[in-house]
């Protein structure tokens, strides 16, 4: 990236740039015969993208069979479907404040038809959560624990081993939104106790955005969210039962899953840690140059930027003002805003506007990082000079 | 220097409306100065692209030096806030036709 370029600081939104073997692959993909699993196509060795992409989700997961990975649109779906199908009437769900409005709005939505009862655990300034919370708001009736595994405002992680077994022991399962995590953090379903884990594509998968999905136990009985066509079993006038394809109608989004397959390889290739670390320092680099500057709020600080993401605010300056001038005056792209994530704001401090996040890549670059702290220290000088 | 597209941001809480006005052009220091004509100017000049703030009472008008966009934030109905930056690019551009004319008759 040249020194005049745009540096783009928005990857837990949508990574950018990917690595170059998921360019390639959706080259490929793009070039090459249609080819649809089961329903047409050329049959040549290799050809189906979607089973090797499924196969390497299996491995990143530690999930030991590949079919109860199921492959979608993306997070949104997959909580929908999860949410939709598995709640019972007069369910109880716990939640916490770090929540996604993937997560927020379904369940806000049949909350309010009076189909469930829902606790939201509030988190600390960093965005942690005790798991000792979840014990004291554990009912008779909870039936499902939905934890974010990663907030997409301060990187912080929750525990997944402490609250599965809680919820277990109260007969409840274990559902994570791993969308910022999957790709950056270790998961282990089997080791974690998870029930149901949800990973979006066009994040720390390096696929693209529309390209996602869920792992689900394989004990779990869960109504599709969709029915329709599978490319196989064709004669059946109902939904085929076998997962994947219990979950998979319609054409599936073939250049997506190409993408996300090449990105998931990268991801195998050179490791979760390796590459979490790369991005922890970045933010840590961060942290250290925007900790100095006094007119700078950053959040989560007792992180002291051991995060993937750091989110801050400039005294006396809204965080949308602050994002315009960073883009428009100095080239710099991050987010500003809620985050899709309403609730985290009152307990981390960033109440009523939220904040500015930063979330580099592997790709960002050092010197990035300088450009953007400069960029912060002219803006936050800027009332002063006025 | 014309208005190419007036986009509706939002409407704020505190009785704000937030437009975004897109130019043939790209925003030059004497184009800010003339909008800037009786308000108060705010400009920046050590950002990478320098960034200015027009304050008046009834509006403030924000952007950056060389980009085709600004955006203003009326405290009173959109339309009369229009009705004064229209006013002023008038007054901007006959400044420049003058010049030009200037110009060709040097």
């Amino acid at each position: 990236m040249s020194g005049n370029a745009a540096i783009y600081l928005n990857n837990s939104a949508s990574t950018y740039p990917r690595p170059g073997e998921v360019y390639q692959a959706v080259v490929r993909y793009l070039n090459s015969i249609p080819h649809h699993p089961g329903r047409a196509g050329l049959d040549v060795p290799d050809a189906d993208i979607s089973m090797s992409c499924r196969m390497q989700i299996a491995q990143l997961l530690n999930v030991p069979d590949m079919s109860n990975i199921i492959l979608n649109s993306g997070a949104t779906e997959s909580l929908n479907t999860i949410i939709s199908g598995l709640l019972k009437c007069s369910a109880h769900v716990i939640i916490t404040a770090t929540e996604h409005n993937s997560v927020l709005r379904p369940l806000y939505r049949l909350e309010r038809d009076r189909l469930i009862e829902l606790t939201v655990l509030d988190c600390d300034a960093d965005g942690y959560v005790n798991p000792e919370q979840f014990s004291r708001a554990i009912r008779k009736t909870t039936s499902m624990i939905l934890v974010n595994h990663c907030s997409n405002v301060t990187g912080a992680i929750q525990d997944m081993k402490a609250i599965s077994t809680i919820a277990h022991d109260a007969g409840a399962m274990l559902v994570v939104d791993g969308s910022q995590s999957a790709g950056l953090y270790s998961v282990d379903v089997m080791r974690d106790g998870i029930d149901a884990f949800v990973f979006a594509g066009h994040k720390f998968l390096y696929g693209l955005a529309g390209i996602g999905g869920f792992y689900l136990h394989p004990d779990i009985s869960l109504p599709p969210l969709m029915v329709g066509g599978t490319g196989v079993r064709s004669q059946l006038l109902y939904q085929p039962s076998e997962r994947p394809i219990l979950y998979e109608s319609g054409t599936p989004n073939m250049a997506g899953i190409a993408a996300l397959n090449a990105g998931v390889q990268y991801v195998l290739k050179t490791g979760v840690t390796q590459m979490r670390r790369r991005i922890v320092s970045i933010v840590r680099q961060l942290y250290e140059i925007l900790s100095q500057i006094p007119e700078v709020i950053v959040y989560a600080a007792n992180l002291g930027g051991n995060s993937s993401m750091l989110s801050f605010n400039v005294r006396g300056i809204a965080p949308e003002e602050t994002a315009y001038l960073l883009e428009q005056s100095f080239g710099i792209l991050t987010r500003s805003g809620l985050h899709c994530a309403p609730l985290i704001h009152a307990c981390i401090g960033s109440e009523p506007k939220g904040c500015v996040r930063v979330s580099p890549s592997v790709f960002t670059t050092e010197e990035q990082i300088c450009r953007l702290g400069e960029a912060v220290q002219k803006i936050a000088c800027m009332e002063l000079c006025v | 220097m014309n208005v190419i597209q007036t986009k509706h941001i939002e409407d704020c809480f505190d009785g704000s409306y937030v437009y975004e006005l897109s130019f043939s052009e790209p925003i030059t220091e004497s184009f800010i100065v003339s909008m800037s004509a009786g308000s108060v100017m705010q400009y920046f000049s050590d950002f990478s692209r320098p960034f200015f703030r027009i304050i008046d009472s009834d509006f403030m008008i924000k952007g950056v030096e060389g980009s085709r966009m600004l955006r203003i934030i009326s405290y009173q109905a959109f339309e009369k806030t229009l009705e004064t930056i229209n006013q002023r690019i008038n007054q901007h551009l006959s400044k420049l036709n003058r010049k030009e004319t200037q110009w060709v008759n040097d």
